[in-house]
């Protein structure tokens, strides 16, 4: 596998893909250099969560290229190399229910390569969320605040270099989601991120740029960061938000 | 695969769900088997053995369907699927963890249901051993598939004994000879042809399953 030193982390050109007669993307370009948030903003069912659930590897386009890291992805899927360096913070936690906090933390930890052990990986991540008092819960007894700690904890362990962020900040309380913004903020200066949200505030946090859903493609609404209200107000013409 | 095997045995340590809902089907089959069959054809080692696995065929499809379920359940596949590592790799986890609950039932089963059946001889032997270890792995192997293809769909719960059974059939009519004659210390080179035919079997639902998993984690 040849990997370009210093690639773009997300080069995306012509996405199509469809569920049945419905085709969700058409056509969908998308450049994500380091160092940027893009963030992706549309009404729901306009394709945010198929185009994250192609850029991280677990669905493929019926048309179109995806290019992580300088590789292209979408013909023989992505290999295990490219996949290491990709994170996703999905609607669900993707963890196991049964298993406890630190337990769910050191079986993903140990799926990774690192210089680290799983262990001291996943103690680590769990000081970062603020998660240390419930390490030893089952996941399934965990409040809906907590439960995104951990799916942020997981998704970060093995320090992606691409992340991508479905509603990342769902459910948090204030200061866990002040905790969190700053882990992302810090994350962003040395990778790459997408956002999907419906939060204006956490788009004004995070974003460095905003496109929006149109017909199936992607439109650049925004080439730099933006304050609440103008996200707002964007999400507002998309028909995102009422 | 390790890490899988070990996560799925930590979980049922944790909840003792499939062992116990294996189990407890597997009983109550035995105890309908001893109250309907007739006292004189029970003492027949080869319609023990039809019983035997006949219970462990049932029971197995809700252990398999389960082991996909805690994967299922709050997306931990689509985490697994992103994961860095051979995704055969995670099949062959799941076949080891199922395999090691279905091998533990179907020995505490044997001899319970020998003692409820009334049958006249149970002598352990290398040939009954050998019978379990690769019905139980082939049944895991083509069980773990047929739960994980049927996962992705609504009708999860009809679709896989309709996937399961009859892909298992072959593996039913050797293994229930080798295990009737292991039951009677019939010696392992007689039977030799249903040994080469199991192990075809569960080599072949290894391979398939290890090579076609990758399709099966993505959308």
């Amino acid at each position: 596998m040849i990997v370009a030193p210093g690639a773009e982390p997300v080069a995306a050109r012509g996405l199509v893909k469809g569920f049945g007669a419905l085709r969700v993307l058409a056509g969908v370009d998308l450049d994500v250099p380091r160092g940027s948030c893009v963030a992706i903003v549309g009404p729901n069912g306009a394709g945010k969560t198929t185009l994250l659930r192609i850029l991280a590897g677990i669905s493929r386009p019926a048309a179109g290229s995806v290019r992580l890291f300088g590789h292209e992805c979408s013909r023989n899927g992505t290999p295990a190399p490219i996949r290491a360096r990709v994170g996703l913070v999905a609607h669900e936690p993707l963890v196991y229910r049964d298993l406890p906090v630190r337990a769910n933390l050191e079986v993903f930890a140990s799926l990774y390569p690192g210089s680290e052990g799983a262990a001291t990986r996943a103690g680590r991540a769990l000081e970062r969320f603020g998660l240390e008092q419930v390490a030893e819960r089952p996941a399934r007894a965990l409040s809906r605040g907590f439960l995104q700690r951990l799916a942020l904890a997981r998704a970060t362990l093995h320090e992606p270099e691409l992340l991508l962020l479905d509603e990342p900040l769902t459910g948090l309380d204030a200061s866990a989601r002040e905790r969190t913004l700053d882990e992302l903020v810090a994350h962003r200066a040395r990778a790459a991120q997408i956002l999907v949200s419906h939060d204006a505030a956490d788009i004004a946090a995070l974003a460095t740029s905003v496109h929006g859903f149109r017909r199936g493609r992607l439109a650049r609404l925004s080439d730099r960061p933006v304050a609440e209200s103008d996200a707002r107000r964007l999400m507002r013409d998309l028909g995102a938000i009422s | 695969m390790w890490v899988i095997l070990r996560k799925d045995l930590a979980i049922e340590r944790r909840t003792g769900e499939i062992l116990s809902s294996l189990l407890l089907l597997a009983l109550l089959m035995v105890l309908v088997f001893a109250f309907t069959l007739e006292p004189e054809r029970l003492r027949d080692p080869g319609l023990l053995a039809g019983l035997l696995w006949a219970t462990l065929l049932f029971s197995s499809t809700l252990a398999f369907g389960r082991s996909v379920v805690l994967e299922r359940e709050a997306g931990a596949w689509t985490a697994l699927a992103m994961a860095p590592i051979d995704r055969g790799a995670v099949f062959l986890g799941k076949v080891a963890a199922n395999l090691v609950l279905l091998l533990g039932a179907a020995i505490l089963v044997l001899p319970v249901m020998a003692v409820l059946l009334g049958t006249r001889a149970l002598v352990p032997s290398a040939l009954l051993g050998l019978s379990l270890v690769l019905g139980t792995t082939g049944m895991a192997a083509a069980g773990t598939l047929g739960a994980a293809l049927a996962s992705r769909t609504r009708a999860r719960e009809v679709l896989l004994p309709i996937v399961t059974f009859p892909l298992l059939a072959p593996l039913l009519i050797a293994v229930v000879r080798t295990t009737a004659g292991g039951l009677v210390g019939t010696p392992l080179v007689a039977l030799r042809p249903w040994l080469v035919l199991l192990g075809s079997f569960d080599l072949v639902f290894l391979v398939v399953g290890w090579l076609t998993f990758d399709h099966v984690l993505e959308d």
